[in-house]
């Protein structure tokens, strides 16, 4: 009588994706925790990768040709912050509540500049506007005031209570600084030439706190004395590529350079944080001479920045940092944390808090839209997203043998699609559906005599099996969606579990149980 | 003795209204011109030493001159 060989089974068990997107890596070299393809998948539980939220358009600003060139939230103690929003137009708007639905934008000018984007400073009560256009400006919530004979900088920052100026028509090296104390007051010869004449220019101002950071953009240096302006090199290789792509967060600068996303060191050449994005930053894909209207924003636990792809007007795609992410190294120091990509309709970001509420926002990219991103919304304006999260090459530690795989099992929330690839070949091998969708109450509601929501309900996590019958050597799964809802995600607050809004689907875990079959010959 | 260059005691506001008003056609007669506003001041020194390419001490009215881009002064 004929007998089934005794297969060595297996059961393999997915690490999470805490590892974030590598491009870089071939295809048979990422990490079992990164992802290949991705997109619009965020980190925040570490090692679950879930569908980030949306983009909700709180109404529209100007005509229907406008867009929006920059945007600023000027905090006034005590009082409400407004949101400044300067647009192609050439009219610089603010609003005192940018979360409004819709909002209400009241000119403060007309007639500045449609393509050089205001930068912003708050200093003694007042915000300070520059763009290198325009004259030098305050706005003090009420009143616009100018001061035309001081010198008309793209970029403003403060440093020292002093107010610092670059980009200056014809005057590519110059920074100025104010008197000490007084952002309206410019001595005559209160300037300094950084790197003078060296063909490159400035390209951003910020500043750690100790030290005023001028990033020219293929050099960075620092003016280190405010008195003497007594400067030095940085770094003499990577510079800033956007005043407006320039993020602090936790004691930490980041900023996007040509070389990719670069975080500041201060007292040694600033470390390219990017490099599993390395193949992005190449002129055959990113519009390299559009990076100067490159935006960043910090929300929540994360950095992102936005930059036009090659062929786009605008900023076309999204790579969001997870600094919390890293792992410490043996020697404790913080590695590099994971990426993500997102593709959002978002051109310039403010992030914005007042009383209960702190959201980001963005203007949308090709409309007159203000836009609440990350809203607890599944769409970006109307328009559905998909999320991608794609695992890499699996061989359950033998290259050459060809399994079975009986089952899988999934650890998730909401609702996707798995399409498995197989043998580093392209096409879809297997699809599934995965549905963990779940009802929050069975109990009629009509006939409720206990209160909706303390009856019974579905746990928001599941735990799915399902059958796969698919052979090969390696496979790689893709997870991926069409849906537009939001699942609430579960946050344990001492021992009283939470909810607070998030994307339709998440991943925690998958499980493969299956059988080696053998080398076929 | 060389002044730091945020105590130099002539704001831009001072240079831009001699600027209004001078008809200056060349680098010379404007020379010429702001060392008669300047007075006694017109050997102020201030101190570049921090100037890439710049030597360490700098006559005022030199680095007014090469500021000129951005009051927008053209001569003439």
């Amino acid at each position: 009588m004929a007998k089934a060989p005794n297969l060595p089974g297996f059961r393999f068990k997915t690490v999470g994706v805490a590892g974030g997107a590598n491009i870089r890596e071939a295809l048979n070299y990422i990490a079992p925790d990164q992802m290949r393809p991705s997109e619009n998948v965020t980190l925040s539980e570490r090692g679950g990768g879930r569908k980030r939220l949306g983009c909700q358009s709180l109404g529209t600003f100007g005509g229907s040709t406008a867009r929006a060139l920059s945007t600023y939230t000027y905090y006034r103690a005590g009082a409400a912050p407004q949101v400044l929003l300067h647009t192609t137009e050439g009219i610089l708007y603010y609003t005192d509540d940018p979360s409004a639905n819709p909002v209400v934008w009241t000119q403060i000018v007309t007639g500045v500049s449609s393509t050089s984007p205001f930068s912003y400073e708050t200093f003694k009560g007042n915000v300070y506007l520059g763009n290198g256009v325009d004259m030098y400006a305050r706005w003090n919530g009420t009143t616009y005031t100018v001061f035309p004979t001081a010198p008309r900088a793209k970029y403003l920052r403060l440093w020292k209570d002093t107010m610092w100026l670059a980009g200056a028509p014809s005057l590519p090296d110059r920074v100025y600084s104010s008197a000490n104390g007084d952002a309206e007051d410019f001595s005559s010869a209160a300037f300094v030439d950084i790197g003078l004449g060296d063909g490159d220019s400035i390209h951003a101002l910020t500043t750690d706190g100790q030290f005023l950071i001028v990033g020219k953009r293929d050099s960075t240096f620092t003016i280190y004395d405010p008195i003497t302006f007594a400067n030095r090199v940085v770094d003499f290789e990577k510079g800033f590529e956007s005043h407006f792509a320039v993020a602090q967060y936790e004691g930490g600068i980041f900023f996007l350079s040509r070389r990719g996303i670069c975080q500041y060191l201060g007292d040694s050449p600033s470390r390219v944080i990017s490099t599993r994005l390395d193949p992005l930053f190449v002129p055959e894909l990113i519009a390299l001479d559009k990076l100067q209207q490159a935006t960043a924003y910090v929300y929540q636990d994360r950095i992102g920045f936005a930059f036009p792809e090659v062929g786009q007007l605008q900023n076309s795609v999204v790579v969001e940092y997870y600094p919390r992410i890293a792992m410490p190294s043996s020697f404790g120091v913080m590695g590099i944390a994971p990426f993500v990509f997102h593709r959002m309709p978002t051109q310039v970001f403010t992030t914005w808090r007042w009383q209960s509420k702190e959201q980001l926002f963005a203007s949308h990219n090709t409309a007159n839209k203000w836009l609440h991103v990350f809203a607890p919304v599944g769409d970006d304006d109307g328009t559905a997203y998909t999320a991608v999260i794609n695992t890499p090459f699996f061989d359950m530690g033998t290259q050459f043998e060809t399994k079975y795989l009986r089952a899988l099992r999934f650890l998730c929330a909401g609702r996707f699609n798995v399409l498995i690839f197989r043998n580093y070949d392209g096409p879809i091998y297997r699809s599934l559906v995965v549905d963990a969708t779940i009802r929050r109450d069975y109990w009629d509601v009509s006939a409720d005599l206990w209160g909706v929501g303390t009856w019974d309900f579905e746990s928001l996590v599941q735990d799915l099996r399902k059958e796969v019958d698919a052979y090969g050597r390696c496979f790689s799964f893709q997870f991926r969606d069409a849906e537009t809802g939001t699942t609430p995600r579960t946050v344990w607050v001492g021992a009283t579990s939470k909810e607070v809004p998030d994307g339709e689907w998440a991943l925690y875990g998958m499980f493969v149980e299956g059988v080696t079959l053998g080398q076929r010959s | 003795m060389a002044l730091n260059p945020n105590a130099v005691p002539y704001s831009r506001e001072q240079v831009a209204t001699w600027l209004g008003e001078t008809t200056a056609t060349d680098e010379a007669a404007l020379r010429t011109f702001l060392e008669g506003k300047l007075g006694a001041d017109a050997q102020m020194m201030v101190n570049t030493t921090q100037m890439n390419a710049w030597p360490d001490f700098t006559l005022l009215i030199d680095m007014i001159i090469a500021d000129l881009p951005s009051y927008g002064f053209t001569y003439g």
